[in-house]
């Protein structure tokens, strides 16, 4: 391989995994920080039902809020406007979690048993999903790799000069494209958490 | 505009190490001057949407302390103040406002008030009241929608506002403090991942003086390589911590890199 090639091919690939990053960080923040439903929000409901008493319009009041907010999850919504205006939504969208806590038709159950059943499910999902993050674990795998790497790919690359001087290039890209995408593990962790 | 001044530095050393790498590899100066500015482009993409989230991010540890902050004062004054509206009063008179998310929350009770009391929208309201957490902003809301609130439901509502913000804030917290601690080991790991690149390029340098002189120019390829690398690693590692980059960081590891190589004895091997 000629060393301008690798240099045009090296270059064309921190663009790709420049581009990829963009696009990943937009679909993160997009998913995960703004609209993605967070376990952390279902601690609403149980605010909502000392807020208005009655069960049901708790969660209608929820959807009546601000709509720039865009906090609530998919799924509340769509159980909201079953609630309020009756058997419009159609079952396919209607997934999920609710069909998992027995929420298949919620105006013939019983308004308080189903609500409990959804905040314990949310509380469990909740426990589940922050106590397994393990921030601290990813953190020091992550920050260490990209610290020591650099020192054990130059002194591999010293004993096998001829080859690896033309490779080195594309090696720098790759160490490029990797700590990109370990960045992507770490704030994937840290949107675990924040809402 | 504050992200770009933030990038351009950053931007501007990790594309003149590129430079500086490509044409030690290729000595085709037109063909590494493109190629490096090409790169340019992207990283400064990278870069600008990395400052962003930071960003993003911080302002969320202020907006779960600013709730925090409003619940606990709330909860505290319940016992003297009634309904919504003195309460609100009440928050607002929190005398000393010392930090970024005191200031913030005053200004948001302020603006509420104004709504709720005048009907009006405040005019002077800053970006810095801008709140970046959907649930701070959705907590905020919901206080201002209420038009009437009974003492016993307002007394609920403050309690789960202040268990909610409670675990938000000691997330935020805890995640905090281990990026605080964790800073301080991996500081040291950069300084000393730049000493061993520095004294291995010595090394080589050493050899290469007492061998052919090909090996001289393959020494400067792996000094670039190992510069280039050392701003990839410091520049990541900074953002992984949620910080901005710091050039002070950076420079720190750049000179020891190169004082570890030009230090005496010159002779040695």
């Amino acid at each position: 391989m000629s060393s301008e090639f690798a240099v045009i091919l090296s270059s064309a690939l921190i663009a790709m995994f420049s581009v990829l990053f963009v696009r990943q960080l937009r679909e993160l923040e997009k998913r995960s920080f703004v609209t993605e439903p967070n376990p952390l929000l279902f601690k609403l409901i149980p605010m909502m039902h000392h807020t208005y008493r009655n069960r049901v319009s708790s969660f209608i009041a929820l959807t009546r809020l601000d709509n720039a907010c865009r906090v609530l999850p998919q799924q509340l919504r769509l159980l909201a406007r079953k609630l309020s205006l009756g058997r419009d939504v159609e079952p396919a969208t209607f997934n999920l979690l609710f069909l998992n806590v027995g929420l298949s038709d919620p105006l013939v159950q019983d308004e308080w048993k189903a609500n409990d059943l959804l905040f314990r499910e949310a509380m469990k999902d909740l426990r589940k999903k922050l106590f397994t993050t393990n921030v601290r674990n990813i953190i020091t795998l992550a920050l260490t790799g990209i610290i020591i790497a650099p020192v054990i790919v130059t002194i591999s690359a010293l004993f096998h000069q001829k080859e690896a001087i033309e490779l080195l290039p594309i090696v720098t890209s790759l160490f490029y494209g990797i700590a990109l995408q370990v960045i992507i593990v770490v704030l994937k962790r840290y949107a675990l958490i924040l809402v | 505009m504050t992200f770009i001044n933030k990038a351009l530095p950053l931007v501007l050393i990790f594309t003149s190490n590129f430079f500086l790498f490509l044409l030690s590899t290729t000595s085709n100066f037109f063909l590494s001057l493109f190629c490096s500015l090409a790169v340019a482009f992207f990283v400064y993409m990278v870069m600008k949407s990395c400052i962003e989230v930071i960003a993003e991010l911080n302002n969320r540890f202020v907006d779960y302390e600013v709730l925090h902050l409003f619940a606990t004062k709330s909860f505290k004054s319940l016992a003297s103040r009634r309904n919504l509206l003195s309460l609100l009063e009440e928050v607002y008179k929190v005398p000393n406002a010392r930090s970024e998310a005191q200031l913030k929350m005053k200004r948001i009770v302020r603006g509420m008030l104004c709504k709720k009391i005048l009907k009006a929208e405040e005019r002077n309201l800053s970006s810095a009241t801008k709140l970046s957490s959907p649930l701070t902003k959705l907590a905020f809301t919901l206080l201002e929608k209420l038009d009437f609130i009974d003492e016993v439901s307002l007394r609920a509502l403050v309690t789960s506002l202040r268990d909610l913000s409670f675990s938000l804030h000691l997330n935020a917290k805890k995640l905090r403090e281990l990026i605080a601690v964790e800073k301080l080991k991996y500081k040291v790991l950069q300084i000393a991942s730049s000493m061993t690149l520095g004294f291995v390029i010595k090394t080589f340098f050493a050899f290469a003086r007492f061998s052919s002189t090909n090996l001289v120019s393959n020494a400067l390829i792996f000094a670039s390589f190992a510069l280039l690398s050392i701003t990839i690693f410091t520049v990541f590692t900074c953002i992984i911590q949620l910080r901005y980059p710091s050039l002070k960081d950076l420079a720190l590891c750049f000179a020891i890199f190169i004082i570890v190589i030009l230090m005496p004895p010159y002779e040695w091997a």
